[in-house]
């Protein structure tokens, strides 16, 4: 059974035509939303009238739908992904607002995910940083026997705990210095923790690192919002994990820094 | 066939430049900050331990005879000094290198905010991790007005000569100092301390995760240690201004 009244919002959505043009923010009145709507179904239903009305859709970033892909983004009413901790904008549902309620919608704010229209950023900077060093280049093979290569199991909790992270950019949207490091560090922990890690393990951290600052992202100051607005509750302990792991790169690794 | 060998000339010229090449990266630069703030710390620690001596109630022997001590250990003092000068010269420059570029970061701002963290979001805005460059140079301010005060003695002959010209003995010079006719010492000092205590009830445990500390065992205790340290340290330095000057 679905509720039966449907809710009446105002959204502030930034409108910005393209990469370099000014932007602003344009409201617009929804009647009769269903609260068992996703937060993206919401804004399909805007952009459905405002065809008809001949008015530019809003455009946004979305693909699964179900929370795992990393696609979405959106900065709603001031948080990452909306009020829900450890939640997606797609699975953000319409029943977390109340009849009546203002919403502002606005994109991911970094000199290094710049806008490229409306809702939707270029993120593809952290793209570049797993081209930097993100993998394990040797050749595996065939999967293994299962117990060929023993790992301990607080070891691979950890390392699957890391290697949780979608990519979204929430980390660096909620920071208020725009950095990276949540994201690059599970990148580097998810490796690090394992033996296919281990060979590369020095060069991996240095060059992503590098790759981090080429980007524009901002530093680290232990404020801890990224872990907050993680949607897949990435720890700051691998933060320290990457500074960990950069110092050892840097002061014991024979590889050049 | 001529094969040729790299020579290994590359190699030489990076004598040291691996380590400046680290240093200089985000993440290099908050280790230099945070090894610099916890140096700094020790100072603090030393310095409030020696001040406390104005506490002894022997009208000042026990501090007088302190400060004359470390006055006597001219060549040690001028090591101290420098390398505390370098100290804090480091920490200040990468502070603000690394808040330009943070602010760099994020060119366009959002129109609005709110905290996703447990807690937090009651105390928007007053948290100390989010004032740590204004608290950073308000404790500035109060270094270079204690360093006028006590070692440049730069506030006018009367604070520190007697009526025959003499100079005065330290804790004497601390009195005049510190006295309730001298308002900008004891609202300089005592605004100072508070800065400071704000300053490093974020800076201490930072300074651990920055060098990649982070231990579920460990970290709770760094946290609270940070708290503890930062409350003595502020509170035992406002009490010069605050009550010490009163009693005298």
């Amino acid at each position: 059974m679905s509720s039966s009244r449907g809710l009446n919002l105002t959204l502030k959505i930034w409108r910005q035509p393209g990469p370099n043009a000014r932007g602003e923010f344009r409201t617009y009145e929804m009647k009769n939303i269903s609260p068992d709507m996703s937060f993206l179904e919401m804004l399909d239903v805007l952009n459905e009238q405002l065809i008809q009305t001949k008015e530019e859709p809003v455009a946004f970033d979305h693909d699964c739908r179900e929370g795992i892909c990393g696609m979405c983004s959106l900065m709603i009413n001031g948080q990452a992904h909306g009020p829900d901790r450890a939640t997606t904008t797609c699975q953000l549902h319409m029943r977390r607002f109340s009849d009546g309620d203002t919403i502002v919608i606005e994109p991911w704010r970094a000199s290094a995910f710049p806008v490229i229209r409306d809702l939707a950023t270029d993120r593809a900077a952290f793209d570049r940083i797993i081209t930097a060093g993100g993998y394990v280049s040797v050749n595996t093979g065939n999967a293994q026997d299962a117990n060929c290569l023993p790992v301990g199991r607080d070891r691979q909790e950890k390392s699957m705990a890391a290697a949780a992270c979608i990519g979204c950019g929430a980390c660096v949207a909620a920071c208020k210095n725009a950095s990276a490091m949540l994201f690059v560090s599970a990148k580097v922990s998810q490796l690090a923790l394992l033996p296919q890690g281990e060979p590369e393990r020095a060069r991996r951290v240095t060059r992503m690192v590098a790759q981090m600052d080429k980007e524009g992202f901002g530093g680290c100051t232990n404020t801890y919002e990224c872990e907050a607005a993680c949607p897949a509750e990435v720890s700051v302990s691998n933060i320290a994990r990457l500074n960990r792991e950069y110092l050892r790169a840097v002061v014991v690794s024979e590889e050049g820094v | 066939m001529i094969i040729q060998i790299k020579n290994d000339s590359a190699e030489k010229e990076t004598t040291l430049r691996w380590l400046l090449n680290a240093l200089s990266t985000s993440v290099g630069r908050k280790v230099v900050l945070a090894i610099t703030g916890l140096l700094l710390c020790g100072f603090l620690v030393a310095h409030l331990a020696g001040n406390l001596l104005l506490y002894v109630g022997d009208g000042g022997k026990s501090y007088n005879e302190y400060a004359h001590a470390l006055h006597e250990q001219a060549a040690l003092l001028a090591v101290a000094e420098i390398g505390l000068f370098g100290l804090l010269i480091a920490h200040i420059v990468i502070a603000l290198q690394v808040s330009s570029e943070n602010r760099a970061a994020r060119k366009v701002g959002y129109a609005v905010t709110r905290s996703k963290q447990e807690g937090r979001y009651a105390m928007e805005g007053y948290r100390p991790d989010t004032w740590m460059l204004v608290t950073g140079i308000i404790v500035l301010a109060f270094i270079i007005l204690h360093l006028m005060d006590f070692k440049f003695e730069g506030r006018g002959e009367a604070f520190y000569k007697n009526a025959d010209g003499s100079a005065v003995t330290p804790f004497e010079k601390a009195k005049n100092l510190l006295s309730t006719s001298n308002l900008i010492t004891i609202v300089g000092y005592a605004v100072g301390s508070f800065a400071l205590l704000a300053h490093l009830a974020h800076g201490f445990q930072s300074a651990f995760q920055t060098l990649g500390i982070n231990h579920p065992k460990y970290t709770p205790l760094i946290k609270l240690v940070g708290l503890v340290f930062a409350i003595a340290i502020g509170v035992g330095f406002a009490t010069f201004p605050l009550i010490w000057s009163m009693s005298h």
